[in-house]
């Protein structure tokens, strides 16, 4: 679905990505992770233009994203931040809509596609007509998700999704989502830092290190085959908890 | 409830706001001329200009007094036919504004589209006048005894400061060797005089004060002031469109005393008398003319003034906004160009009021061909609300999160949409606060318009120092300041309902 090819990005005169090639494929979930600074939500950014490649190019379903392109490109894939990145100004339904109704989409049609994406995503209909101040993290999560899906897109992307929820809530919508990316069965590409999620959801991982790929491959291969001393090492700083006997 | 969203209602607000205006706007209104009597900002010279207007009444046009300031002011304007007539004294013909003594003064004026009258037969000549004990203790009785005293503290209006005929040419003729010598407001130089705070300031020979103080003439024993006689300078063309005009003008002709201008001028200085009934009481008893004044009631006189400070504050605010919202705008997208707007919007800031004000003259007449009044006064005020609603919506869109400008990137929104939908709205109590700090300033700095004709609260409160008179200048400071709390109080209204959606 995506790929990348020779790309390089660096900011101000410093290198944050590459040279690296990558493919991303259609229908499954990939997860970017790496220590921070590795360059994992950098490359996110180039998937759909938010950020311009320094050399090399990337493309999307065949075509290349240029600043021409990345607008349609855009629309095609939904994207999630950490916290939801919602608008303050507007009420749940009011962010999940925003495109459809910039777009001029029948208005009926997207009421249903709201009902459809509040019951797919488990969000309360009352809490709809609230604003985003108003609503749980968990809740505020749930609507960055339907305001994602709400074109339909072919892939979703997720920045840190999860990160700012505490770890109940944050087990809870694990397991919802991965449920849901087995449902829509679309192209997912989710950043983490947290080994333990990027095995949750992954049908395969990348694993990233100074802007370059380190390792990838299934969740098993950076276990059980690691490519170098540091996929060894960042995989087992990620502990467990040691409960005294 | 839904609250209604920032980016429907502020154009929403600014159009009830427009509709509201634009009926009253000058020009807009389909009205004829009215004859327009031109005064300077002093008291014989409203209370001529009144008996003119009341005249042209009595005459049959729709007529109104229009007090413009200065002689480069009235001359002005007579020549741009914004105003049809004013009352003027042939010394300051000759030296101020023809700057030549002409064999035939009228042959002279005519060459300039403009008539004199025969004089109305009082003069008002310029002198130099002290306080008695003063001058008896120092044995001064003529303008030449003034050389022996090289301390003494001299105190002239800033118009008679400049003019050929006014210090600089005394100080010649004479050879005075005074350095003290400051500008001030000639109201406040009796006042000065008075409480000893000066020792010389400029008199008119007709001015209610010198009787009333009790002060000393000193004597022109050289002969360096000329004669001012009164007489009417008017529009060739006003007696073309108005005969009956001129000729009820023209009645005045050798009619009014220098000891009758002397009391008219002290029932309004002293006994704090209104200009209008002042001049219709001369009318009725010297011509048999009966004809309303121009005073009005007080509640008549501050919707009035009410009415022309809003004519001055709403055009100049609104265009401010729109103008300075999409500077705001640019400023924010473009670093260089923020640095250059906020610094010129800062410059104009930094200009004194009153000489922004007065720079909008030439300016206003070069661009729309009327230099006194509202417009530059408009134009002014409009420079002047820029700042602040420039400065809060750059502040306003660069205080938003990158997150959130990311997140609606990411979602396809164009630039433009992404403005209109996500940025302005939510920048919205930011600008909305710049414009309220913009409004605030503008109705006060809108009374500065009553320097230049323009009307407006600040006209009772400049007739009122020029006249001493407290009622007066509350009648203007008062209502000011209660629109000042009004339009503060409905900002905060507006702001509270788009702050609800938190």
């Amino acid at each position: 679905m995506f790929a990348l090819r020779d790309v390089s990005k660096g900011y101000a005169g410093r290198p944050a990505l590459g040279p690296l090639s990558l493919d991303l494929p259609a229908g499954r979930t990939t997860v970017l992770i790496g220590p921070s600074g590795c360059g994992k939500s950098t490359l996110l950014r180039l998937l759909i233009g938010l950020v311009e490649p320094d050399t090399g190019t990337v493309t999307f379903d065949g075509t290349p994203v240029t600043p021409v392109t990345a607008r349609a490109v855009r629309l095609r894939v939904g994207y999630v931040i950490q916290d939801g990145g919602l608008f303050p100004h507007l009420t749940a339904r009011g962010n999940v809509t925003l495109m459809a109704r910039h777009l001029g989409r029948d208005r009926a049609a997207t009421a249903a596609r709201v009902a459809e994406l509040a019951d797919l995503a488990r969000f309360p209909p009352d809490g709809l007509d609230r604003y985003p101040h108003q609503l749980s993290g968990g809740q505020r999560q749930r609507v960055g998700l339907m305001r994602a899906l709400v074109l339909d897109p072919a892939a979703l992307l997720l920045d840190e999704p999860l990160g700012a929820l505490d770890p109940l809530v944050r087990a809870d919508l694990q397991a919802e989502l991965r449920d849901i990316f087995r449902r829509l069965g679309k192209t997912v590409v989710l950043v983490t830092h947290d080994l333990g999620e990027a095995t949750f959801f992954a049908d395969r991982v990348v694993l990233l290190r100074d802007g370059r790929v380190v390792q990838e491959g299934s969740p098993a291969d950076l276990w059980h085959r690691p490519a170098d001393p540091f996929v060894t090492r960042f995989v087992q700083a990620q502990r467990g908890p040691e409960v005294p006997a | 409830m839904r609250p209604p969203s920032a980016p429907h209602a502020l154009p929403l607000l600014a159009c009830c706001a427009l509709a509201a205006v634009i009926p009253l706007v000058p020009g807009c209104a389909p009205a004829a001329k009215p004859v327009v009597i031109g005064a300077k900002k002093f008291t014989e010279s409203v209370i001529l200009a009144e008996t003119g207007a009341q005249l042209a009444r009595h005459a049959g046009a729709a007529a109104r007094r229009d007090d413009l300031g200065g002689t480069p002011a009235l001359w002005l304007a007579l020549t741009q036919g914004d105003i049809d007539a004013y009352p003027e004294y042939t010394g300051t013909i000759t030296r101020q504004i023809l700057k030549a003594d002409p064999p035939d003064l009228a042959a002279a004026l005519a060459a300039h589209g403009v008539r004199v009258s025969r004089p109305l037969g009082f003069r008002n000549n310029y002198a130099l006048g002290m306080r008695k004990d003063v001058a008896a203790a120092r044995g001064i009785t003529r303008v030449s005894d003034l050389r022996a005293h090289p301390a003494l503290r001299l105190g002239f209006i800033h118009e008679f400061l400049d003019r050929p005929d006014g210090w600089t040419g005394v100080k010649r003729h004479y050879g005075l060797p005074q350095t003290d010598v400051r500008g001030m407001n000639h109201t406040l130089a009796y006042r000065a005089l008075v409480e000893g705070a000066i020792d010389v300031t400029e008199v008119y020979t007709t001015d209610g004060e010198i009787a009333q103080y009790d002060l000393l003439v000193l004597d022109d024993d050289q002969h360096f002031f000329p004669a001012y006689e009164a007489v009417w300078l008017y529009r060739a063309d006003l007696g073309e469109r108005h005969p009956a005009v001129v000729d009820q003008l023209r009645r005045l002709e050798g009619r009014i005393t220098e000891a009758r201008m002397q009391r008219m001028n002290a029932a309004v200085q002293a006994d704090k008398r209104e200009e209008g009934a002042v001049a219709a009481e001369f009318l009725r008893a010297e011509l048999g003319v009966a004809a309303g004044t121009s005073d009005g009631t007080l509640a008549s006189r501050v919707l009035a003034t009410t009415g022309e400070h809003l004519l001055l504050v709403v055009p100049s605010l609104l265009t401010a906004v729109l103008v300075a919202v999409p500077l705001g705008v640019v400023a924010a997208r473009r670093p260089w160009a923020g640095r250059v707007v906020l610094a010129a919007a800062g410059v104009l800031q930094t200009i004194p009021s009153l000489a922004l004000l007065l720079f909008m003259i030439p300016v206003m007449m070069w661009l729309v061909g009327r230099g006194t009044g509202a417009p530059p006064a408009v134009a002014a005020l409009f420079l002047y609300s820029l700042l602040p609603v420039v400065r809060n919506t750059h502040a306003g869109l660069t205080g938003i999160p990158g997150s959130l400008r990311e997140a609606a990137a990411a979602m396809g929104l164009p630039p433009l949409a992404a403005l209109w939908r996500v940025e302005l709205p939510l920048a919205a109590p930011t600008i909305l606060a710049g414009v309220r700090t913009a409004a605030v300033i503008n109705v006060g700095t809108a009374t500065l318009g009553g320097f230049i004709g323009a009307g407006g609260y600040g006209r009772p409160i400049l007739r009122g120092i020029d006249k001493f008179d407290v009622p007066l200048m509350l009648e203007g400071a008062i209502p000011a300041a209660a629109l000042a709390l009004a339009i503060e109080a409905l900002f905060g209204l507006v702001e509270r309902l788009v702050a609800r959606r938190g």
